[in-house]
């Protein structure tokens, strides 16, 4: 039996934290009428902050990856950079959350609690270094997120939002855990690196057991971060659920999951990675040209940026696919830019948004560049960062996926990388085109602001900028968060 | 006829509930009296509960039996008998995807056959069923607990909270407000 | 005497003062009225262009190949740096970028009538972004660059254009954007092949970086088939930029509705950032695929010339056959290029500041006359000269100035890209010279019947001559065509050793020949020409 050692719980503080938090809300709510939702959102946000500084602090990595409990979790750079990500893209949630729960009347104690616990969920993905913990992890994620989809009860749209995302998520975590069960059952490993040293034998003796293992586990991973033909479940899921939850499953849980199945890929399948490469290349084509296709006709902005955030999942895919140093850490960095660029994308949304689902029609921006210059400016640059035109994050992320898939040989994928993303264009601007192009009418709603929601905004717009102009730092603290590779 | 009871015992026990289990299952999604459904899930639990025990794994099969044979069935049927669900009757239970779905289906299972036809023959009953720690020999209740409780015990715990969250859910999803 | 040149960042600040200016207008200017802003605005461009001035006469004829540079680290963990620096065709064009603005400001005052502030803005921007690409050392950072500058375009021509602008507009960001993205790819292959090596192609093991010398340096190890996909890459984001045939469809359009400021300077300065990357990036980092695919870019460059020139000749719309006509001229340009010698490449620059000169003349002109009769139909107008005498006057020069005649700049440029191209093939020079004629046809046909004959439209009675403001933006477009066409030689005195530098990468053989045949003798064939 391994050693065993109690005290490394504590070197999971930071998750422990946020769940106490999530805890502590989910107490704080259920007392009385519950807690207003200014000051849940503020508690929140402060369990978020100290999470993050504890991560900072307690997790400090060394150059090996650390094993923790019985080698159920890990504790490397890579780890710690999702983790901080993720955190970043939680609280950013938090902050555009405030007004629409309030707007709506809804309960906000549970609705910050289940943020923070579906943000636990991820922290333990991400450091998750055995198939079971991954599975439960993101369980707690998943469950917690069909909640969130379903949150606005009262309206109908988001009840089939939650029920959609129920039934296909459940589906697809059974082929998930099948296909691990498959490998397990061919190895007798659950663990990734045993698996990975076990796998080439097992592929012998296990013949055929091993190819179907691991394509069950594809199919389950490639659900999660929506990526086609298994991405039918995100447009209708993005339109129905609130829209801070929208924002939420496109920046905070597509980022955990692709960091699961980077870490699935990379570390407990290397074996596989000539067969895997063709199934990634061939997914990351299909998912960059459909996205980009499916969204060129779209007119409600949710549904748009739901497309959107399916081709991009097929642009992150690119760097995987490399297998190689610049590919891991350009997938982080294109990761941490998307997560502002979306969650600010979003806000946008939630600024115009009224209820009824009012406000979301992307002739409802019209004028915006008049009546709200500076928004307009904002909505502007995650326009640009979502297309990848510099100056901007979402440009050096891009540059840098297509590089590693140059550099590993993908030619043909990066080409079809930049002409969808120069297609992109088109649909990205047909909301330039209203903001500064159109005069508003009478009908057009008016931007409604909130001090949250601002800070959120100038927050995303200050970060893209910045990804963009001085990336030197971030890209560093991304190659520190490299896996070793095969 | 004896003699192939004898030999291959096992193997046909193992495949009647495996049959068991899929035909029942089958039935929870495809009849119409919500009752029938149910009983069919519990047909489902309990075979493959015998599977489990079969495979020596005691512990699982009386889990099995007692927390999904026992009380989630009967929470099932509570909320079938409480709640009015006769206008099932009358909703159609799969829509017009059949021919794509039958195709898909048909072709998951010819893989499935396929790797099942592809793996080395082995017979099902020579794995032991004692399970060894640290040397010792110990029942099959100890070993789950010894790493439920050391390897996994914090996946155990983060399916604590999960089971939370799935409450909250249910409450707040639920309450008329 | 303080060494200026050397210790300030004279580029940076040349680059940056319009994005300065645009800053505060919108950080300070937020409630003034539209002239002052425009009076702001048309002072910083100017400004600007007084800054840059200088720079023509510190900038050594002899000296290094690139002055005035400046190098910082950037984005170290890529190798990317910001490297800042100019050689003497990198001069001319910035000076000709801050000039053209300044024109286009002033040509706007009385064009732009609505939502002043952030025309202002946008054209500002734009300005900060054509002078970067033509700045930039760094690959990186010129492309940055090079995408920034589409969207001020984009809205300049999207706002403020004619009646089909939204269509037009998105299809010059389109196009430009398609080109630009696989441009990238040919970047990252070179930044690939610098460093680790890609595909089948060992890499050379150095630095990451991006400089644009180091790929200068390293061209000669280029294997042929990597210079292949490279070159083609390239060609595809250059050549819709040009804007050479098959990739021109979007011009017409873009011009047509741009407006005025904004075809000035899409003509004057944008498509020259086509001719820039050839002659930066594919001849001298590429020279073995340049002449593999020589008779390709001959042939689609005569193909410019002519197709333009026919297309030019049916159209109705003035502005239109402007368009058109670019698409000859820019052809012109390709041709003197890709005839890799000096006197075509001298040519070919040469031309390339006379077309911004001559043809954003001619779109002020234009511009003009639109805002006074709200039509550019040919058809509309006839006998101009009569009620017009100073704007046909000037509409005459800068006509002849595009056809070519001699003692105006279209000759010097256009004579010295055939002695270049004579010297490869006379068919080439005979086809090219056959240009020349449908130019003159078209333009001279077009004058006639805009300028000449009786007045046949009552409202053209009472147009108004130039007033000074107008005088003044085209005015020293004239004086400046005067010049080129006059005494050619400081321009190419300071294009020489840039040529010769890019000659000798492109076409090693024919440097040496050269020097070893006729020694001495390459600068005055070329300032001769003009004389």
């Amino acid at each position: 039996m391994p050693a065993f050692d109690l005290r490394e719980f504590l070197l999971l503080a930071p998750e422990i934290l946020l769940a106490i938090g999530g805890l502590a809300l989910l107490l704080a709510g259920s007392v009385g009428r519950g807690v207003p939702g200014r000051v849940a959102a503020s508690l929140s946000l402060f369990f978020l902050v100290a999470t993050a500084l504890l991560v900072l602090t307690v997790e400090e990595v060394g150059p090996e990856p650390r094993l923790i409990l019985g080698s159920s979790f890990v504790l490397d750079g890579f780890a710690r950079f999702f983790k901080l990500v993720i955190l970043a893209g939680t609280a950013l949630t938090v902050l555009i959350s405030v007004r629409f729960v309030d707007d709506g009347a809804y309960r906000a104690g549970e609705y910050h609690a289940l943020l923070l616990l579906a943000t636990t969920g991820m922290m333990f993905m991400v450091g998750g270094f055995n198939l079971v913990s991954i599975w439960i992890a993101l369980e707690l994620m998943a469950l917690s997120s069909y909640i969130l989809a379903g949150y606005f009860k009262r309206e109908t749209r988001s009840n089939e939002a939650a029920l959609k995302y129920f039934v296909l998520g459940a589906l697809s975590s059974a082929i998930l855990l099948y296909g691990a069960s498959l490998l397990y059952g061919a190895t007798g490993e659950l663990r990734l690196d045993l698996l990975a040293a076990a796998l080439p034998e097992a592929m012998v003796t296990g013949r055929l057991l091993v190819p179907t293992g691991w394509l069950m586990l594809s199919v389950g991973l490639l659900f999660k971060v929506a990526a086609v033909p298994f991405h039918v479940w995100t447009p209708d899921v993005y339109v129905g659920a609130p829209t801070p939850v929208t924002a939420y499953l496109a920046a905070a849980s597509k980022t955990a999951s692709f960091a699961i199945l980077v870490r699935i890929f990379v570390q407990g399948l290397p074996t596989l990675l000539p067969d895997w490469q063709i199934v990634i290349a061939a997914v990351a084509s299909v998912t960059m040209i459909w996205g980009n296709l499916a969204a060129l006709t779209q007119t409600n902005v949710k549904r748009m940026l739901a497309y959107s955030s399916i081709a991009h999942a097929g642009y992150v895919l690119l760097g995987l696919l490399a297998a190689s140093v610049i590919g891991l850490w350009s997938v982080a960095f294109y990761l941490l830019a998307y997560t502002f660029i979306t969650l600010g994308a979003f806000a946008m949304v939630v600024v115009l948004e009224r209820r009824e689902y009012a406000g979301e029609e992307v002739s409802d921006y019209a004028g915006l560049a008049r009546r709200a210059p500076w928004l307009a400016a904002a909505m502007l640059v995650f326009l640009l960062a979502l297309t990848g035109i510099p100056p901007t994050g979402g440009f050096v992320g891009k540059v840098y996926l297509f590089a590693a898939a140059v550099e590993a040989g993908w030619t043909w994928v990066a080409v079809i990388g930049v002409l969808t993303s120069a297609i992109s264009l088109y649909y990205y601007f047909s909301i330039a085109v209203q903001m500064y192009l159109k005069e508003s009418t009478r009908d057009t709603p008016e931007p409604l602001g909130s001090p949250a929601l601002t800070a959120a905004i100038a927050t995303c717009v200050v970060a893209t900028l910045v990804l963009g102009l001085f990336p030197g730092p971030f890209i560093e603290f991304a190659q520190a968060a490299g896996l070793p590779l095969p | 006829m004896i003699e192939l009871l004898t030999q291959h015992g096992e193997a046909i026990l193992f495949y009647a509930f495996a049959l068991a289990a899929v035909v029942s299952a089958v039935g929870v999604i495809s009849l119409r009296n919500p009752m029938y459904c149910a009983l069919s899930l519990l047909v489902t639990f309990l075979a493959v509960a015998a599977l489990f025990l079969m495979r020596h794994a005691e512990l699982l099969g009386m889990v099995q039996l007692f927390v999904y044979g026992g009380g989630i069935m009967v929470l099932f049927l509570f909320v079938i008998m409480l709640v009015n669900l006769h206008r099932l009757r009358e909703v159609r239970l799969f829509n017009e995807q059949v021919p794509i779905a039958l195709v898909l289906g048909v072709l998951l299972v010819a893989l499935f056959g396929w790797v099942f036809l592809s793996l080395p023959a082995s017979a099902p009953g020579d794995s032991t069923a004692l399970v060894s720690l640290d040397g010792e020999v110990v029942g099959n209740a100890k070993a789950v607990a010894w790493v439920l409780y050391t390897e996994y015990l914090l996946p155990f715990e983060i399916a604590s909270i999960f089971l939370l969250v799935a409450m909250i859910g249910a409450v707040v999803l639920g309450r008329r407000d | 005497m303080f060494d200026w040149a050397h210790t300030i960042p004279i580029l940076s600040i040349v680059c940056y003062l319009p994005l300065v200016g645009a800053v505060a207008i919108l950080a300070f200017l937020r409630g003034s009225s539209a002239s002052t802003v425009r009076r702001f605005a048309t002072g910083v461009a100017g400004l600007d262009f007084l800054v840059s001035l200088p720079l023509w006469w510190a900038f050594q004829r002899d000296g290094e190949l690139f002055q005035f540079r400046e190098s910082a680290g950037w984005i170290e963990a890529i190798g990317a740096r910001y490297e800042f620096g100019v050689d003497g065709i990198a001069l001319l064009l910035v000076l000709l970028t801050t000039f053209l603005g300044f024109l286009a400001f002033l040509s706007s005052w009385s064009a732009i009538q609505e939502r002043e502030r952030e025309y202002y803005i946008f054209l500002l921007l734009l300005q900060t972004g054509m002078l970067g690409v033509f700045m930039s050392l760094d690959f990186f950072l010129f492309y940055v660059f090079w995408e920034v500058m589409l969207v001020p375009m984009y809205f300049l021509i999207g706002i403020w254009g004619g009646p089909r602008k939204l269509y037009a507009a998105i299809k010059f960001f389109l196009y430009t954007l398609v080109g630009s993205v696989l441009m990238l790819l040919g970047i990252l292959a070179l930044y690939f092949f610098n460093g680790d090596g890609l595909l089948a192609w060992p890499g050379l093991g150095g630095d990451a970086t991006f400089s644009v010398l180091r790929f200068h340096e390293i061209a000669s190890q280029i294997p042929p088939d990597l210079q292949f996909w490279i070159f083609l890459a390239f060609f595809v984001g250059f050549a819709i930029k040009v804007p050479m045939i098959p990739f021109h469809t979007w011009l017409p359009d873009a011009h047509v509705e741009a407006p005025t400021a904004g075809s000035v300077i899409l003509a004057g300065v944008l498509l020259k950032m086509g001719t820039y990357g050839f002659v930066r990036f594919s001849l001298p980092i590429l020279p073995e695929a340049t002449r593999e695919l020589l008779p390709w870019m001959i042939g689609l460059s005569i193909g410019g010339i002519l197709y333009g020139a026919l297309v030019a000749m049916a159209q109705k719309d003035v502005k239109k056959l402007v368009a058109y006509s670019s698409v000859s001229h820019l052809g012109f340009v390709m041709l003197g290029i890709f005839a890799l010698n000096p006197a075509g490449l001298n040519g070919g620059i040469l031309q390339m500041i006379n077309h911004g000169l001559s043809t954003g003349a001619l779109f002020l002109l234009v511009g003009i006359l639109y805002e006074r009769r709200h039509t550019r139909l040919i058809s509309e107008f006839g006998g101009l000269s009569k009620v017009m005498p100073a704007y046909a006057t000037v509409f005459l020069i800068i006509t002849m100035a595009s056809i070519g005649l001699p003692t105006l700049n279209g000759f010097i440029g256009e004579f010295t890209i055939l002695v270049g191209v004579f010297e490869r093939s006379w068919v080439w020079a005979a086809l090219a010279a056959f240009g020349i004629v449908l130019g003159a046809a078209y333009m001279l046909w077009m004058y006639q019947r805009v300028f000449f004959g009786p007045v046949r439209h009552e409202e053209n009675q009472g147009l108004r001559d130039l007033n000074g403001r107008e005088l003044a933006c085209v005015l020293p477009l004239v004086v400046l065509c005067f010049w080129i066409g006059l005494y050619p030689k400081p321009f190419f005195e300071i294009l020489e050793q840039p040529v010769e530098y890019i000659v000798q990468r492109v076409d090693p053989g024919y440097a040496e020949a050269l020097a070893a045949a006729r020694p001495g003798e390459l600068p005055a064939v070329v300032a001769g020409s003009g004389e």
